[in-house]
């Protein structure tokens, strides 16, 4: 299967943006539709019946792109259309909406012909989308980025858009491991986690072992930050 | 305790200092390795350390149990011995400790074992029971990061497939970093966004990632690499 002849609905209020997106689909042989509100890109749907969508999350009019997707997502008869947002928001929080609220995957602005090309083909089962099964596996390092919200002697509290599973090891690096004379990232137990708004969640993380000298540098630390110790 | 926390080995194999010193520098321990008892009885003098790990089985006729005895009479209680040996005969274990020693750790060495001995004589004991409250950071967080491996299982030509074993959100960026990229796209390390993760047991995840910012010359050596290890 090729996405040749296949059909994309394309919604955003930019007509600029919408020609650079219809000419790379059209390209690779795809049927355009394009609108520019929520309304009438429901209306087209359910007329046109494309293959796939692509939206805007930022809409001029009643409907913003969320309640379109929801809407769309929502709806038994147009399940099966998959949702790929386009949008000007690389923030964590609105890409997390955006996939809550029923959307397949995700395009940030500025846009990359290539990367939508990509997605199109993955969303729409193209044969020429590569897959490849690795042979055995291979280890590799993720870095999350979070935030250091509360420490005490034994350990931290991290906020970040991961869940830790509790009683896994990790490492953490910030500038209260470089005090304590750690250039990278300090090993520690992780406890137990619960979601917590803004961020995600809330994980409880351990020190796996602290020297005299590192303890004290850890105190010195958290009196440098002039809080009252509570129990969270 | 005045001087800051090291731990002295004594082994005239340089192979195990190796590994010692990888496994110690995590906790921001240094390792000093020393060939001879009299090469030791210097370094302890110069840079006395807060912990001293002894192999019995010396080259040169010299006999263990007497470099216990002797550091022990030189450094009294003050300095924690812990003999490092493959000998595995009680009277063995036995006659060690008599000589002076305060524990015994058999090679080849377990990582967990020697992290409990540490914790015993190195790191700050705690008590469990007792929680102690959380010092707050200064208002919004400080910055920090965690870092865990992930087993990667497949690819496409947006990016992997891997399992973790937390659960990450869609839409988070974070950094995956390999000696494995080096060779396929000539740079170590990328910046990801977790497109979808799914539980497959219990804590145990799969996840999507879509490499961000490739250059066009990476995305060309991707694809090849992907073609190459496609599966038949």
């Amino acid at each position: 299967m090729s996405i040749k002849g296949m059909s994309a609905l394309l919604l955003d209020d930019d007509a600029g943006l919408r020609g650079l997106v219809s000419r790379v689909l059209e390209n690779a042989g795809m049927q355009i539709f394009e609108a520019d509100n929520a309304a009438s890109a429901l209306e087209l749907i359910r007329q046109k019946r494309p293959h796939i969508v692509i939206a805007d999350l930022n809409l001029r009019g009643k409907q913003s792109g969320y309640e379109f997707i929801a809407n769309v997502a929502s709806d038994p008869d147009l399940l099966d259309i998959p949702i790929l947002v386009l949008s000007g928001s690389r923030d964590n929080a609105s890409l997390r909406r955006a996939l809550g609220a029923g959307a397949a995957d995700f395009l940030t602005k500025p846009f990359d012909a290539g990367l939508l090309l990509q997605k199109t083909r993955k969303h729409l089962h193209d044969s020429d989308f590569i897959e490849v099964e690795l042979e055995g596996s291979w280890l590799i390092t993720m870095q999350i980025p979070c935030s250091l919200a509360a420490a005490n002697q034994e350990g931290v509290i991290l906020e970040c858009s991961a869940r830790l599973s509790p009683e896994q090891k990790v490492r953490f690096a910030s500038e209260v491991c470089e005090a304590l004379g750690i250039r990278r990232a300090f090993p520690m137990a992780v406890l137990g986690s619960v979601p917590c708004d803004p961020i995600g969640f809330r994980n409880e993380l351990r020190f796996r072992g602290l020297t005299r000298e590192q303890l004290a540098a850890l105190e010195e630390v958290i009196a440098r930050w002039h809080t009252q110790p509570e129990f969270s | 305790m005045a001087h800051p926390t090291r731990v002295l080995l004594i082994d005239d194999d340089p192979s195990l200092a190796i590994t010692l010193r990888a496994f110690l520098a995590r906790f921001g321990v240094p390792l000093l390795a020393s060939h001879t008892p009299e090469e030791a009885a210097a370094v302890i003098r110069s840079a006395p350390p807060a912990l001293c790990l002894v192999d019995l089985n010396l080259e040169r006729n010299i006999d263990g149990y007497t470099v216990l005895k002797g550091l022990r009479k030189k450094f009294g209680t003050g300095l924690p011995l812990l003999v490092i040996s493959g000998d595995k005969r009680p009277e063995s274990v036995g006659r060690a400790l008599e000589s002076g020693a305060d524990d015994y750790l058999f090679k080849p060495v377990d990582p967990l074992e020697l992290k409990r001995k540490l914790n015993k004589y190195l790191f700050v004991a705690r008590e469990p029971e007792d929680p102690l409250p959380y010092h707050k950071t200064p208002p919004g967080g400080l910055r920090a990061a965690i870092e865990f491996e992930i087993c990667v299982n497949g690819a496409n030509e947006l990016g992997l497939l891997a399992s973790s074993k937390h659960y990450v959100s869609p839409g988070t960026p974070v950094f995956l970093s390999s000696p494995f990229w080096e060779k396929i796209l000539a740079q170590k390390e990328f910046l990801a966004t977790v497109s979808e993760c799914k539980a497959t047991s219990h804590y145990s995840y799969q996840l999507t990632f879509v490499i961000e910012n490739l250059t066009s010359d990476q995305q060309t050596m991707w694809r090849r690499w992907l073609h190459e290890h496609k599966k038949k």
